[in-house]
């Protein structure tokens, strides 16, 4: 059995010193008294003032203050921290602070914002889209709302941090060691040299990692300077829910110009989203719901309008990638959408608009390799969209109004779309991704990588064992910290899988090149660039956003329970074109859990398995069972690896929303659908 | 206040405060490391435990309800002979937990191979409701229970000869 693994949260260290941290109770205001009671000897407190260099946790030259500097803005905003001896102590200091507010009731909503809560903004024209809209006889709008998800799950966050012989080491479980590093040297004014980041493993992550522990880093680290002690600091799992990350509210309004012939000419997207009360990768959130929004077909005529609006909630953060799955939630939403007005087959009206001769992506970039038309007919084949489709439309005319007591209620979705791997290029450019191998004397072979925490190492070491024809058993990935390991930047799945396994290809391909021909140890070390000429631009929606793409499409159906209108998943079809597999096993479970987990989102966290219907006869046992779900794989070993954890976020609850679209009759554009939203939509109606 | 607990077979003295739930005494005092906190709602079972006999989420326990309990954890059922059905099949299906939740799912499994000796799936997944980790996917997980519980029921057919 493999060896268990402990949690930064279970570690038992002697004398080490529990920190916790006190947050604003309210969302705005300014502190006019923070009464502590007195501390007892080996307790310590940290509040702005104290901390000698940089109050700011940033990235990309966006940030948040890491203690408030007397202004609130949003509520369990951290304001101090109390370090001692024994945690009950500790929490019992916090409980008895006493900190009193002005405040001028001032809340930033998202509901209805005003100009000045505009904190960024990008813009993106193509063609003529004003004169079209003058020109047109129809046009189709509609407004698309995800709303906040936070965590289904929390998983222990946190740091320990010892300042010793001018050292600072600090043991934690992130996906961007070297940020870290980076944060630290900023805040705590030591020089990043003297800075030592322990990369704790970690499992399964919704990206909380890749920000959140350089904050408690931060923190550790300031009170370890100051006390000489070691803290140890763990978040409560209600902190990590709400205060470390969330995927935050977008609502996005197309408005679709249609000419007399029933083409769609014009597209017009106004998006919105709720970035919290501070900018955290807000840019690279607007660029990727663009990406999403401007969808994958050949609109000639598109303006897209992102704004990012600041509000008196938490920060919001990445969550499951940047937000392109919620662009493309609106995008597919509004296709079917219109194909219903046209009284068109959706997947027609899909294959109507993709590129044919070019292959350019509407969001910028050519594509040399396309899978888009056969993932949609292959789907389609697959699930029996077609007849399905056809049979509900039908079916649902023949209910109009009989919703009271209806026979059946089936509807069926569809959507397609695509993914990249992590940041969009232009982020990547700027960011070191460097990967080491080394073969020794043993012929035993190490990779080093920072993004050791979640790596892929099967993948790797299966990609090193088949160039250099060595066991798995004598290739190691070396465990280790920033002193010893190369900077290989944030680390998201996809990029471990596309970025770093070339990087593993590279050097591997380096020592054997040099194999029997030099001494050993034989060390290559590479770096990877991104093609500048390709780098994409946001503001033209000009070359390849992404260094490696992944395509999937859906088919979603489902059956209202007509009693309390829960949507029970009949089937679920999906085809995905992800370039070179290195597992097809583990890209299979992969792409399985992500469907669950795309389907919790979608429904609000709703029950996913199936029940029959007929088991709501109190005589029968309520037999559940999972929902059939058919994953398929388009195999093109030829492109790089885009991974597949973000697509079915992007493709499912779109799917599923016009699913149960159809089974009700009512349009939905709204992301979760529970029962009571369809009930209010039902009395709307 | 004094607890006394028989934690993996052997008897210990706790000393707990009042309000402290069953889930932290074992984690601080015990210094047991395969609990997981997640929820503190019964729901995300990392934290589960044998009570008597009975799986169930040590956080939902006030820590003086465990007086004279018998408590087995993650640690305890690891040497039992059992666990190898189990752990077999995870080999055979390449079924890797995360380290989160693997103690959580292996004590699920335990507890429904004792229950049942050929699980339905409808008795898997009620027993795996609100265990949200979604390192590995549902079928996997499905498949390899009942190839648990066939090693399982094939020990038993053994000792019984």
């Amino acid at each position: 059995m493999a060896k268990d693994y402990v949690f930064l949260d279970s570690v038992n260290i002697k004398n080490v010193l529990f920190a916790h941290i006190i947050r604003s109770s309210i969302p705005k205001g300014i502190i006019s008294s923070i009464k502590i009671p007195k501390l007892p000897k080996g307790f310590y407190c940290l509040r702005a003032e104290d901390i000698p260099g940089k109050n700011s946790i940033s990235v990309f030259s966006q940030g948040m203050p890491l203690l408030c500097d007397g202004n609130v803005n949003y509520e369990g905003e951290p304001i101090l921290v109390i370090c001692g001896p024994g945690e009950t102590d500790v929490l019992d200091i916090c409980n008895n602070t006493l900190i009193e507010y002005e405040t001028d009731y001032s809340i930033y909503s998202f509901e209805n914002f005003s100009r000045f809560q505009v904190l960024d903004e990008k813009k993106f024209t193509r063609g003529a889209v004003e004169s079209k809209f003058k020109e047109t006889d129809q046009v189709i709008e509609g407004e698309y709302t995800t709303r906040i998800q936070t965590l289904p799950i929390t998983y222990p966050l946190g740091a320990i941090a010892k300042y010793k012989n001018n050292i600072l080491e600090i043991d934690t479980a992130s996906q961007w060691p070297f940020h870290i590093q980076k944060t630290v040297s900023d805040i705590c004014n030591i020089p990043r040299k003297a800075i030592r980041v322990n990369i704790e493993p970690y499992h399964h992550t919704y990206d909380e990692k890749l920000l959140i522990p350089s904050i408690y880093s931060a923190l550790a680290s300031l009170l370890a300077v100051k006390s000489g002690k070691q803290i140890k600091i763990i978040a409560e799992p209600s902190e990590i829910l709400s205060y470390s990350i969330k995927r935050p509210e977008v609502r996005i309004y197309r408005k679709s110009a249609i000419n007399k012939n029933g083409k769609i000419v014009a597209e017009d997207i106004e998006i919105s989203v709720d970035i919290g009360a501070y900018p955290l990768f807000t840019d690279e959130l607007l660029s990727q719901l663009i990406l999403g929004a401007a969808s994958i077909y050949s609109i000639t005529n598109l303006r897209i309008k992102a704004l990012a609006i600041k509000t008196s909630s938490p920060p919001m953060n990445v969550f499951k990638g940047c937000g392109i799955g919620l662009g493309v939630f609106s995008a597919e939403t509004h296709f079917s959408r219109i194909s219903v007005h046209q009284k068109k087959n959706p997947v027609e009206l899909r294959l109507e608009y993709l590129s044919k001769k070019n292959q350019k992506l509407p969001s910028g970039g050519i594509l040399k390799q396309i899978s888009q038309r056969e993932l949609l007919n292959k789907v389609s084949y697959e699930s029996d969209f077609n007849r399905k489709y056809s049979a509900y439309e039908i079916l649902k005319k023949s209910q109009k109004g009989k919703l009271e007591d209806p026979v059946t209620l089936r509807g069926i979705g569809i959507a397609i779309a695509y993914t990249g791997n992590g940041f969009t290029r232009k982020r990547e450019q700027k960011e070191a991704y460097s990967m080491q191998v080394k073969l020794d004397q043993n012929d035993k072979l190490y990779i080093s990588s920072s993004s050791n925490g979640s790596a892929p190492g099967n993948i790797w070491k299966s990609t090193a064992g088949d160039i250099l024809g060595l066991e798995k058993e004598s290739i190691e990935i070396v465990k280790g910290d920033t002193f010893i390991l190369p900077n290989s930047g944030p680390s998201f799945l996809s990029n471990d899988l596309s970025i770093m396994t070339n990087l593993v290809e590279k050097c591997c391909i380096g020592i054997r090149k040099q194999r029997f021909k030099k001494p050993l140890p034989i060390i290559v070390k590479r770096s990877f660039k991104s093609p500048g000429d390709a780098v994409w631009n946001s503001e033209k929606l000009k070359g390849m956003p992404f260094n490696a793409l992944s395509w999937g499409a859906a088919v979603v159906e489902v059956e209202l329970d007509p009693i309390f209108m829960r949507p029970i998943i009949r089937g679920i079809w999906t085809v995905f074109d992800i370039g070179k597999i290195y597992n097809i096993k583990a890209a299979r479970s992969t792409a399985e859990s992500e469907i669950y987990e795309a389907l919790n989102w979608a429904t609000g966290g709703g029950e996913l398995f199936h029940r029959p219907i007929s088991s709501y006869n109190l005589d029968e046992i309520e037999k559940i069972k999972l929902p059939a779900i058919s994953i398929d794989f388009i195999n093109d070993s030829k492109r790089s690896s885009g991974g597949i954890s973000q697509l079915p976020d992007a493709i499912i609850p779109a799917a599923f929303v016009q699913a149960v679209s159809q089974a009700s009759g009512i349009y939905f554009d709204t992301i979760p659908i529970t029962p009571e939203i369809i009930f209010k939509y039902l009395e709307k109606k | 206040m004094k607890i006394n607990i028989n934690l993996n077979g052997k008897d210990l003295l706790l000393d707990s405060p009042p309000e402290t739930r069953l889930v932290d005494l074992l984690k601080s005092s015990a210094k047991v490391q395969s609990l997981r906190t997640s929820c503190y709602k019964g729901i995300c079972r990392g934290c589960s435990i044998f009570f008597n006999g009975d799986l169930v989420s040590s956080c939902l326990i006030p820590a003086f309800q465990a007086r004279d309990a018998e408590i087995i954890t993650f640690e305890g059922l690891k040497k039992l002979e059992e666990i190898n059905d189990i752990l077999r099949s995870f080999d055979d299906l390449e079924f890797d937990p995360c380290d989160f939740c693997r103690p959580g799912k292996i004590m699920t499994i335990h507890s429904i191979l004792e229950s049942y000796s050929d699980p339905e799936d409808y008795q898997i997944l009620e027993a795996f409701e609100g265990i949200n980790c979604s390192c590995t996917s549902k079928s996997t997980l499905l498949e390899s229970v009942k190839r648990s519980a066939q090693y399982r029921r094939r020990r038993r057919r053994a000792r019984n000869i």
